[in-house]
């Protein structure tokens, strides 16, 4: 169950904000995936990112995968240097290298390049090489590397890196907190403008405000209305006395955040405040349960308030572990993820409502502002 | 939401193309990265992990979504008339087709993770052959409501650049700029859009928006290409202005891309090649001394089309014009002395010649 859409390009703020990300930081993630490697004695990793998951990719180098038609590969010795390769015009290095480390390079062909590197490092005949990320490849590129390595041992190593992945550090928290907090606040500021217009009229606002806001990649989905899903734009007008519900996911300095609000335009029902109760306890509900070592299935909210999945970890991927539907799976310390519940009071309406947090010792701390409680009416 | 007789039309370009390749059905794909395979015969835009249609000759297609919860849009925005749930698109396409058909193409396969392609290799027992240009002949030619959407989405580039403008002033961050762009854009309809620019005083490529502030004598490149339902339907412009009045030099290299784009676009009719269009334009920057300049890596192609049907503009690449292709034409040039300046129009080729969808001129941009 899956809310994402890839954007043709990924254009909004795309830098290596220094002051939020040292570079010492990430450094320190490379270097203890080394000392996981040796402790696992491979001699090199090969890592993938595409647009659909860069995350592998982004943790590692900061450099999110930004359009569909490219994608990058990483090389990691255990011991030695990174090579990053990526799928971008030779023009565009300059940028680039500011943008991640100065050692990328540009692969036409990300196969032709691996292989070339490969053998310049000597991976070659009796190697140990860990593979991460490659199940995302194209079947042509995993065929390529697969012949590139044919005299090695290739081993799938996906949870060397996604346990790393998934215990954010504290700078990390403070990324996501400070995105969602912009994120929010500039929701905010659409919802009290919004007196009327389309469901396409309010995404263009709330994009824009998104993106002025800092964010590099936005993703918007409204429903109710007269809509009983989340959809994308449409040029229906937004009703008075109807709700709204608003999910938006995005990507700032690397990191994914994701909201879901719903609010009333101009007065309406008493059964739809009510509704949007029902839904809000239920989601409290679903909260109060958090603690490291509660089961997803302890947590995630009833089916029938889960339309569009009970939630799941958020980092350099939109979606990554722990699954909420994954029923075993067991919450940590230092899990960020989001918390979802959905309504449909009736066919054209619906509320949706999603909370992120950061799982804690006895319980978790709220990323941004918590939703409101009663029905926020504009 | 139907439109039978467009999706009847490209039904039969596409089977046009698959027939003498011997196939008796199609499986098209789309994976979250090209949502467009699935968009050209359903006019679904993909959310979630991804769908599949099959397509057979005798029967309308059906269309499975991975998201249950977005069956009710994909079935009002949809011009199928079959569209089901599944978690398992390759058993769901297996069970459909049977054994009969004995030939399939699958069409975006490419684009998908290599754990579905072998799986939908493996379900259909060697009868599976990739087969995306398919799609893209079938493609080439655009119909009258895809140059419609077209020429839609280059009224959007419009909007955007004159928003831009607008926009721009000292002290503008690049990702300000970016927004104001996309906010134009997504106001005036589209789905998407794929921007491109650059700030400063000498461009090494026009790049992703940055924290850089612009400033006065600032030469800000742009490149908007919004896109109207879906990538295919995309319309590009490319301008090139600069805050503060430009040197001499400056004019005058703009000079040169503005001689090389008319030149090269007078060439536009059917039966022309792409490789003149982009022959035409290396020949009047080769003539103002910069012939060594019109070669990777300093510039790849001339032009290009977006989507389903794309081909470059190259020397090489020789494509014979058709009337309802459509496409752009810019005029990227790096001189070594002054970095790159870009111009581009997006066009339609028509029986006689060329229709230039822009109504913002192709000048050289001044804000004083």
């Amino acid at each position: 169950m899956s809310l994402v859409r890839v954007p043709v390009l990924r254009c909004g703020r795309t830098v290596w904000d220094r002051s939020r990300l040292p570079e010492a930081e990430v450094r320190g993630r490379i270097g203890r995936l080394q000392q996981q490697m040796q402790q696992a004695r491979l001699d090199a990793l090969v890592i993938y990112g595409n647009a659909y998951m860069p995350g592998h990719v982004t943790y590692l180098t900061n450099f999110v995968v930004f359009e569909p038609r490219k994608a990058a590969l990483l090389v990691l010795p255990a011991d030695g240097e990174m090579q990053i390769m990526i799928k971008v015009a030779s023009r565009d290095m300059v940028f680039i290298r500011d943008y991640t480390f100065p050692q990328a390079v540009v692969a036409d062909d990300l196969g032709v390049s691996l292989k070339h590197h490969a053998r310049e490092a000597h991976l070659g005949h009796g190697r140990t090489i860990g593979t991460i990320g490659t199940q995302l490849m194209p079947r042509s590129l995993y065929a390529s590397m697969h012949q590139t390595f044919a005299d090695c041992s290739l081993r799938e190593c996906d949870d060397l890196l996604l346990r790393l992945r998934r215990h954010k550090s504290e700078i990390e928290k403070v990324i996501m907190s400070e995105g969602l907090q912009q994120a929010q606040q500039a929701f905010g500021r659409v919802r009290e403008e919004t007196t009327g217009g389309t469901r396409h009229d309010f995404v263009a606002r709330l994009d824009y405000q998104l993106r002025m806001a800092g964010c590099q990649d936005v993703d918007i989905l409204i429903g109710g209305s007269g809509r009983s899903s989340l959809g994308i734009g449409g040029s229906q007008v937004l009703e008075k006395g109807k709700l709204i519900s608003v999910y938006f996911a995005v990507l700032y300095l690397g990191y994914w955040v994701e909201a879901g609000q719903t609010f009333m335009l101009g007065h309406g029902s008493h059964r739809l405040r009510d509704d949007y109760g029902r839904a809000y306890d239920k989601l409290q509900e679903s909260l109060a349960r958090v603690r490291p070592g509660a089961r997803a299935s302890d947590i995630a909210v009833a089916r029938e308030f889960a339309k569009y999945g009970p939630g799941q970890g958020m980092g350099t991927d939109r979606e990554e572990r722990p699954f909420l539907l994954e029923a075993d799976e067991a919450l940590a310390e230092s899990d960020v993820l989001v918390v979802r519940a959905s309504l449909a009071p009736s066919p054209l309406e619906e509320i949706f409502l999603a909370q992120m947090l950061d799982v804690r010792e006895g319980g978790y701390k709220l990323l941004g502002e918590p939703l409101s409680a009663e029905l926020i009416t504009v | 939401m139907g439109n039978d007789a467009e999706l009847e039309l490209r039904l039969q370009k596409i089977w046009a193309q698959a027939v003498p390749r011997q196939f008796d059905a199609l499986l098209v794909y789309s994976s979250p990265l090209k949502s467009y395979f699935v968009h050209y015969v359903s006019n679904y835009t993909l959310i979630g992990e991804g769908a599949l249609v099959a397509i057979l000759p005798d029967r309308e297609p059906v269309m499975w979504i991975t998201e249950e919860w977005d069956l009710d849009r994909a079935r009002q925005e949809s011009w199928l008339g079959e569209i089901l749930p599944s978690k398992n698109l390759a058993n769901s396409a297996v069970e459909f087709l049977g054994r009969t058909p004995s030939r399939i193409g699958a069409i975006g396969l490419e684009w998908g993770a290599v754990g579905f392609a072998e799986d939908l290799h493996r379900v259909f027992e060697g009868r599976l052959v990739e087969a995306t240009e398919i799609y893209d002949e079938a493609a080439f030619i655009k119909t009258p409501f895809e140059l419609q959407q077209i020429r839609r989405a280059a009224q959007m580039a419009d909007v955007g650049f004159l928003r831009a403008w607008e926009a721009c002033r000292e002290g503008l961050r690049e990702y300000e700029l970016a927004a104001e762009i996309a906010f134009a854009l997504r106001h005036a309809g589209a789905s998407d859009s794929f921007n491109f620019l650059y700030s400063g005083t000498r461009c090494s490529g026009m790049v992703l928006a940055r924290d850089k502030e612009l400033q006065a004598g600032d030469l800000i490149l742009l490149e908007i290409t919004p896109a109207n339902q879906m990538r295919t339907y995309s319309a590009q412009l490319i301008r090139t202005g600069m805050l503060g009045e430009p040197p001499a030099e400056i004019k005058g290299k703009f000079e040169i891309l503005t001689e090389a784009m008319e030149h090269s676009l007078a060439l536009v009719k059917p039966g022309a090649l792409s490789s003149d269009i982009a022959r035409a334009q290396n020949e009047i920057v080769a003539r103002h001394g910069y012939k060594e300049y019109c070669r990777p890596p300093y510039m790849r192609s001339r032009g290009h089309g977006f989507g389903l049907g794309r081909f470059e503009l190259a020397e090489g690449v020789d494509i014979p014009l058709e009337a309802g292709m459509s496409f752009v034409v810019h005029t990227e040039q790096f001189f070594p002395d002054a970095g790159y300046l870009a111009l581009g129009d997006m066009i339609i080729v028509t029986e006689n010649g060329c229709e230039r969808l822009p109504q913002v001129e192709p000048r050289l941009a001044v804000k004083k």
